[in-house]
């Protein structure tokens, strides 16, 4: 306790500054305008528009209250473009004698491929101008739904193609950033994380992509305001519902159906709901006398109510549930039933709330996640239960933006409960029960000056973990000098605390879930230092360059102790280091009829346990994706990516033997099966992996609504990339066969938006 | 290398099924690391140990490789009475040898006392060393009960009322790791029930199904069936033994704590039971039946006590009990009672039942066969016995008399059960 009141303390010091910092840095400019950003439906503020002054290079975005700051603006008529998606851009005609304007922007009624606008900033390029945060990559609801996937569009596969990310396989939504595992990324629904987002085992994330505004993706050197994770934060945003009428889709692809409604309130305010469900069980079903006892369903819904000028009050909430029920023996007189069960879910809820006290934009945010599995031969003879569970709140202000100074600071509380049980109720056996309990206080404070062609970000966070005794200062800095306007050298160096860990081998190359658990008096809270440098470069308003190199250090990671006594508190992992380095390269078209990027990635990474040093099986040296979208034959739209990774580690076998089952009645070995020998861990490399995946997308007119069939093609060469080797020893001379990844694999569907 | 076609169509909505990989071509691999395997579990309650010692498989010889001529020694670390006396096994080929038993090392060994250290040494004619310790386990009290019965002794014999019977294993551990917990129906290889745990307890209830096993789960304990329930506690090494194994996707996973080698060295301290697993009798075909006789290799009066069981329908479980070609038998079996396709309206059922039993110094191991069509009115019927001898020759073909006694179908003048 003394500890917690020594942090809030010090909390509240770090954050005090920023309190007092507006009455310092009001200085009036020569000419500067201000203005506001406002939603015409509702009034409320829109964040994160881009606004600019046309034939000058004074360029803003709008903060969290829709705000504006443009200096060196000449004492003259001028006009000002704003522009985001998902709204219109508008232009509008600020008179010379006026300092102040406010904009209402209209929504697209229809969502539009990027418009292309010349002369008019694109978001990223203005993100380039204003902020020193290296490492961010957006990627905007339509560019999600167009590049190729599998059955269905999926915002996870297409972080997976970015610079600075591995996906080890096309099984698995997992990816690992910068040399990191996949539990060290961060991933979040406005806000609040989410602990597990996969369905099928980790095929498909859990997020329908038609729901999603945009997707922010960070690969490093955070600034100080995230934390939580040591190697990456994915922010998804959801779209608010339309504010004039009614609209909605509907989706039916070879994988699941499903049906999305947003519009109006009867009051102010607006909704939008989703949900999605798999039917092939329903198919088999109907059709066969065979049932298929998995499916998966998810729902998404979102209600936002303003609540006067500039403020609001969101609330998200998210559901999803994969259930695999097979019976196996039916219950009788004289027996129970069991049924092979395995179920997981995710559930959030989040309430967002944002206000203006004393002039200042104020953020708080308190929600609950939680994600449960059960799985077992159900509902008495073997079961595993597992929850994680986060309550959260943090509050954040912003008493500067837009000018040469912006100024953030906040505060927050996450409170983390898993559980773990494995029990046989037959038996009357318990083999495991254990609770992990972590909370972790943060503050933060993050400013950012802006002097001439500099900018520099410098931050500070700090966070206490009670029930590891762990107090960590977090200094972040980031940096940006513009050797001309089109061209910067970046960087940033931070240290980050993860208090969370996933207990599951990331050496594996399936991740089914992430089995999480918490630092305490035996858990240690993981430690990453970043530093980062590169330079960003572009050509007019469409070409990006970045090219980034980085380095990396883990401390306190945990992998499984295979060896463990689970009557034993504190022996369940084995503490792992490492690093990693490399360097990142993206070239960007944002817009034009042919758009989309090129990835490169050099990474190198390697981990310690126990003495023993290995390249982790994410270790790529190379990896590179094409994507590109262009107008295709017979009127469609093209969606092409290809992809490259040079060889991944695995372990091979160098032998086996046989383990044989001791028959205590009769003091004999009865039965065998065979064991594995392993060579030097990850000591071996598959071969290279390539894919192209191809889609097209039709869009068509009838009866009042827009149908979009469409057509995907995964892996269209049909290569055998390697995903499993399995070996034989007993062979004379040995062998090796395995199972590839995703063959040539068409796919198709229809969305309707009406 | 012969090229392979691998796509995978999706043709119905949803098929997941057509994400699956290809399997990919067989390639030759260069020959393996070769490693000396020991696996050895000394039994506390045995006399006789052993040890069994191969070389890991390394794609140079098909099948195993047993290690011939190695060294083996128990040494006795103490504490106890044993202590300081170092124990050989003995590479051995019992009689008849039924295949390659090389590499197969036995021999008796001071009877070590619960918590004393043994340690295995293993050298092998290539010079390979390996060594291994255990830390004997045992129990200072073992409360086993099946229903209301407690377990006294070893191999009594306990009652097991399958539909409302549960068996409690309670062990206070003078030194242990874990427990394992095996019933096998009349000592055959394959365990009806096998657990391991680490609590050193366990409850089993009778009604238990194995839910692998059959199309809708394979009844643990049948009714007309003896079972040896075996509780033997583990030490570290051998609870690690069985617990563990390598995954194949990182090959990693096996607890091994021998040096220089893989494999096992581990202890057990292990009490058998038998339990006479009865239920409730309720169908026609349930109950006792009386086979009489006389044949070529003696005279024949057993009781079959019939069970059916509770998930296949027609197969049962009979204790056979009585005179049976010239000595007593007891032991059970199992069978088929269900109806036969005869004539429409006749009223008849096949009866096939089989049972292993020694019948006498002259014949040796032999299955035993009735075969024929029970009557449903209680009346005698006929059955055909024959006997398989192990090697598969048939030492005995004759007629016996049977005739139910008690049960639902034994009829009003039937004796009561």
């Amino acid at each position: 306790m003394t500890l917690t009141r020594r942090f809030l303390a010090t909390s509240l010091a770090l954050v005090a500054p920023s309190l007092v910092w507006p009455a310092r840095a009001a200085r009036a400019q020569d000419r500067t305008v201000t203005g506001v950003v406002l939603d015409r439906a509702d009034s409320l503020p829109v964040r994160g528009m881009a606004a600019g002054v046309a034939g000058s290079s004074a360029r803003a975005l709008t903060d969290s209250l829709g705000r504006f700051t443009l200096t060196g603006v000449p004492r003259a008529p001028i006009r000002i473009v704003v522009y985001g998606a998902p709204f219109l851009p508008d232009t509008v005609l600020v008179p010379a004698d006026r300092d102040t304007v406010t904009i209402y922007l209209r929504r697209q009624l229809v969502r539009l491929a990027p418009v292309e606008v010349r002369g008019e900033p694109l978001l990223p390029r203005v993100r380039f101008e204003q902020i020193a945060q290296p490492s961010t990559v957006t990627l905007t609801a339509e560019e999600i739904r167009r590049a190729p996937s599998v059955l269905e569009a999926d915002v996870i596969r297409a972080i997976q193609l970015l610079p600075g990310t591995i996906a080890k396989n096309d099984y698995s939504i997992g990816y690992n950033v910068r040399g990191g595992e996949s539990d060290q990324n961060l991933v979040q629904l406005d806000g609040v994380p989410i602990f597990n987002p996969s369905h099928v085992g980790g095929l498909f994330s859990t997020f329908d992509a038609d729901a999603i505004a945009r997707t922010d993706f960070l690969t490093g050197g955070f600034p100080a305001g995230s934390s939580g994770r040591l190697s990456s934060v994915l922010d998804i945003g959801l779209r608010p519902g339309n504010e004039e009428s009614l609209h909605g889709s509907a989706h039916v692809s070879l994988l699941s159906s499903k049906l999305l409604l947003d519009g109006p309130l009867p009051g102010p305010g607006t909704f939008l709901a989703s949900v999605r469900r798999t039917y092939v069980d329903a198919v088999v079903s109907a059709f066969t006398r065979e049932v298929l006892p998995y499916y998966f369903t998810d729902a998404v819904a979102k209600v936002h109510l303003p609540t006067g000028p500039g403020g609001f009050v969101s609330l998200t909430g998210y559901w999803g549930r994969d259930a695999l029920d097979l019976p196996l023996v039916d219950s009788g007189e004289t027996r129970d039933p069991v049924n092979l069960g395995l179920g997981w879910g995710n559930r959030l809820l989040g309430l967002s709330w944002r206000t203006t006290a004393v002039g200042v934009p104020v953020e708080a945010r308190a929600a609950v996640s939680a994600f449960s599995t059960t799985l077992g031969l159900l509902p008495n003879l073997a079961r595993f239960d597992n929850s994680a569970r986060l309550h959260l709140a943090n509050v954040a202000i912003e008493p500067l933006s837009g000018g040469r100074h912006t100024l953030r600071g906040g505060m927050g509380v996450e409170s983390y409960r898993m559980a773990y049980d494995i029990s046989s109720p037959t038996l009357g056996t318990t083999f495991l029960s254990t609770r992990y309990q972590t909370t972790v206080w943060s503050a933060f404070v993050d400013h950012q000056w802006s002097p001439g062609p500099l900018r520099l970000r410098p931050g500070l966070r700090m966070e206490h973990v009670p029930e590891a005794g762990f107090t960590g200062l977090s200094p972040r800095a980031a940096l940006k000098l513009f050797l001309n306007p089109s061209l910067a050298v970046t960087g940033s160096a931070g240290r980050y605390f993860q208090a969370i860990h996933s207990i599951r081998d990331q050496e594996l190359p399936v991740t089914l879930f992430e089995f999480w658990i918490g630092a305490d008096q035996y858990v240690p809270v993981a430690r990453s230092d970043h530093a980062v440098l590169g330079v960003e470069a572009w050509k007019g308003a469409e070409f990006q360059l970045t090219v980034e190199g980085y380095r990396k250090t883990f401390t306190n990671l945990v992998t499984p102790n295979r060896a463990n006594n689970l009557r034993v508190r504190g022996d369940e992992f084995l503490p792992v280091s490492g690093n990693a380095w490399g360097v990142d390269v993206l070239l960007r078209r944002h817009a034009g009829r042919v758009r989309g990027w090129i990835a490169y990635t050099f990474g190198n990474a390697e981990r310690r346990v126990a003495g023993v040093t290995y390249p982790p099986a994410h270790d790529r040296r190379h990896t590179l994706n094409v994507v590109f979208q262009a107008p295709g034959p017979l009127g469609s739209d093209l969606a092409v990516r290809w992809g490259y990774g040079s060889p991944l580690p695995y372990t091979a076998w160098v032998g086996q033997w046989e383990h044989r089952v001791y028959n205590a009645t009769d003091h004999a070995f009865d039965d065998s099966f065979t064991e594995p020998i392993a060579g030097p861990i990850n000591g071996a490399r598959y071969p290279l992996y390539s894919r192209l995946d191809l889609g097209f997308r039709w869009q068509f007119r009838k009866w009042g609504a827009r149908w979009e069939p469409y057509l995907q093609i995964a892996n269209a060469y049909n290569r055998r990339n390697a995903f499993l080797y399995y070996f034989d020893f007993d062979d004379v001379p040995p062998t090796r066969t395995g199972v590839s990844q995703l063959p040539f694999l068409p796919t198709f569907g229809i969305e309707v938006r009406f | 290398m012969r090229p392979q076609l691998c796509v995978s169509l999706v043709v119905l909505p949803g098929s997941l099924l057509a994400l699956a990989g290809c399997e990919l071509t067989e390639v030759t691999v260069a020959p393996g690391e070769r490693m000396v395997v020991v696996q050895s579990v000394v039994s506390r309650t045995q006399s006789r140990q052993f040890a069994v010692i191969e070389y890991s498989s390394t794609g140079e010889q098909i099948g195993r490789t047993p290690i011939g001529g190695a060294v083996v020694t128990i040494e006795h670390l103490g504490p106890g009475p044993c202590t300081g006396r170092v124990d050989t096994l003995t590479e051995t080929r019992p009689a008849p040898p039924a295949f390659d038993i090389k590499g197969v090392y036995r021999g008796s060994i001071c009877p070590p006392e619960p918590g004393a250290r043994l340690s295995l040494r293993v050298e092998t004619p290539a010079g390979e060393l390996v060594r291994g310790s255990t830390t004997v386990p045992g129990a200072s009290r073992r409360d086993i009960t099946v229903g209301d019965q407690a377990a006294v002794a070893s191999y009594d014999t306990l009652l097991f009322r399958r539909e409302r019977d549960t068996i409690r294993i309670n062990v206070s551990p003078v030194s242990a790791r874990g427990l394992q917990v095996e019933a096998r129906h009349d000592r055959s290889f394959d365990a009806s029930f096998f657990a391991f745990v680490d609590t050193l307890g366990m409850t089993v209830a009778g009604n238990l199904v194995n839910p692998f096993e059959g199309s809708d789960g394979e009844t643990v304990f049948r009714a007309g069936r003896y079972y040896w329930i075996t509780v033997a506690l583990a030490d570290t090494n051998y609870y690690d033994f069985l617990r563990s194994r390598s995954d194949p996707f990182t090959g990693r996973g096996f607890l091994n704590h021998l040096e220089g080698g893989i494999g096992v060295f581990g202890s057990v301290e292990a009490e058998s039971h038998i339990l006479r697993v009865v239920a409730a009798v309720d169908d026609p075909r349930e109950g006792r039946y009386r086979v009489t006789g006389q044949t070529s290799a003696g005279a024949v009066d057993v009781t079959l006590e019939a069970y059916l069981d509770d998930l296949q329908e027609g197969a049962f479980s009979a204790f056979v009990e009585g005179a049976w070609l010239g000595f007593s038998l007891r032991t059970s079996g199992d069978g088929f009672l269900g109806k036969s396709s005869g004539p429409p309206g006749l009223s008849s059922e096949t009866l096939a039942f089989q049972f292993q039993s020694s019948s006498g110094d002259t014949l040796g191991p032999v299955v035993f066969t009735l075969h024929g069509t029970r009557s449903t009115s209680s009346e005698p019927f006929t059955l055909l016995l024959s006997g398989l001898s192990g090697t598969g020759r048939e030492v005995l073909r004759d007629t016996l008399t049977a005739q139910q006694i008690s049960g639902p179908g034994s009829g009003p003048s039937g004796p009561a059960r």
